[in-house]
């Protein structure tokens, strides 16, 4: 019998990207769709949850994957993503009880599982844990020889009979039972609902999502600035594999930019190898660029 | 302000070919040269640091500010401030990547290299000028000594 892989209906069909919106930050859930959004779609967002087995470190982030607002208005105009919300079903006490037997269960199988892990230890480790019990008993047979009992030679070599069942195992408490919580929403107690996305709406919005726009269609990888001081980080290829070549920064084509605003990128741009990209829209609604970079004179 | 500018690029950083134009339609003065004798000709803007810009007056100096019969894309701004330090960024129109790694590496070294020959340069002259001391000394000696030696022969 072998088990068949199938898909819930909560997986990725191929169909659209469920991007859920919490607290105004959207979120991709499904990890299928989240590679499919970095592999095939250059949309690479940033993984903000922790990694189930290592929850104590912040270098590799897990699943949920945020996306930037204007990643999602990218993904909405070529219709490949929906956003929705999810809103809570009300909890009714049938529903309760359900998950308290659940919570039985699971505890139950969890203290068979780990009797049963914890047996299968014992057993691998038990000429070791003999040994532990062989050097111990010498040890005390030694001080009483010191003290001036007369022990037999014969003692230190008796060997010690044990068994798996001999060696306690202490009980799981339901305290430190391990919970599971689901990645993708819970569809038994939530609903998803579609939701109306309005952004871009300010001149500041509209202009960076036209530069975020033109820049991936260009075919860079892009993603959040803040790190420079910018608003974008334009990258030739995937994130991982390569470092970024562009600091894109948007103004409007009017903004007056101090002598001494512009000496502050060139250094930055200078002192990480990047170029300073100053994006804007002129008066005839067409994208112009003006990259800014240290002439090397010293 | 040019002045300081143009005086900066002469004599501290070393251009070649520095001479002046000006440019009517913006009427600012600016400044073409070639930073090494094999690089092509840059033009200069030079401007003060409290000035403000916009990207709309940048693209203005890349489209007017130019030399005839010659094609450049990127202008120069040599933003100086009132004490004559000055800084120069290009500014080009589009994306333009930046130099990779292995340029700025191997840049750092030529600069490495021409100063420890101007070092070098500069104790050769200071053994020189030593040697050269040390010489006139000796020489004055030697003139002393024979009108010394007149005296004591007379008894």
């Amino acid at each position: 019998m072998f088990e068949c892989v199938t898909y819930n209906r909560m997986s990725f069909d191929r169909g659209k990207t469920t991007i859920t919106l919490i607290n105004g930050q959207c979120f991709v859930w499904n990890s299928k769709q989240a590679r499919f959004l970095r592999e095939e779609l250059r949309i690479v967002g940033t993984l903000c949850g922790s990694l189930p087995r290592a929850p104590m470190q912040n270098t590799h982030l897990g699943l949920p994957l945020q996306l930037m607002p204007e990643e999602v208005t990218l993904l909405l105009e070529k219709g490949l993503a929906e956003v929705v919300e999810n809103t809570e079903d009300v909890i009714t006490e049938e529903m309760k009880l359900e998950y308290k037997n659940k919570e039985k269960k699971s505890y139950k199988r969890q203290v068979e599982l780990y009797t049963r892990e914890r047996q299968e230890e014992i057993k691998r480790k038990l000429p070791q844990i003999i040994a532990g019990k062989k050097a111990k008993r010498n040890k005390v047979l030694d001080e009483r020889r010191k003290n001036g009992e007369i022990i037999d030679d014969s003692e230190f070599e008796k060997e010690i009979e044990m068994t798996v069942e001999d060696v306690g195992i202490p009980t799981l408490q339901e305290a430190s039972m391990l919970m599971e919580i689901p990645l993708a929403c819970d569809p038994s107690t939530t609903t998803p609902v579609l939701v109306k996305w309005t952004y871009p709406k300010s001149d500041k919005e509209v202009l960076r999502y036209r530069v975020f726009r033109d820049l991936w269609d260009k075919g860079h990888y892009l993603t959040s600035g803040s790190k420079f001081g910018g608003d974008f980080i334009a990258y030739p290829g995937d994130p991982s594999r390569f470092h970024s070549l562009f600091i894109v920064v948007c103004k409007p084509h009017s903004a007056s930019i101090s002598g001494i605003e512009l000496i502050t990128m060139g250094r930055l741009g200078t002192n990480v190898k990047k170029t300073i990209v100053l994006s804007s829209v002129d008066e005839n609604d067409k994208l112009c660029y003006t990259s800014l970079q240290w002439t090397g004179i010293s | 302000m040019t002045f300081k500018v143009y005086m900066d690029m002469c004599e501290d950083k070393g251009w070649w070919n520095v001479k002046c134009h000006a440019c009517k339609q913006l009427s600012v003065v600016f400044l073409s040269g070639h930073a090494s004798r094999n690089k092509p000709r840059d033009l200069v803007l030079p401007v003060s640091v409290g000035d403000s810009f916009s990207q709309e007056t940048l693209h203005k100096y890349l489209h007017t500010i130019k030399l005839e019969g010659y094609q450049s894309d990127s202008v120069i701004l040599a933003l100086s401030a009132d004490d004559g330090s000055t800084v120069y960024f290009k500014v080009t129109e589009g994306l333009v990547l930046p130099e990779p790694p292995e340029m700025t590496d191997w840049k750092k070294y030529r600069r490495e290299e021409r100063l420890n020959l101007q070092r070098q340069h500069v104790t050769l002259q200071r053994q020189q000028y030593t040697e050269y001391q040390q010489k006139q000394q000796q020489q004055h000696k030697q003139q002393q000594a024979p009108e010394h030696s007149l005296h004591t022969d007379v008894p």
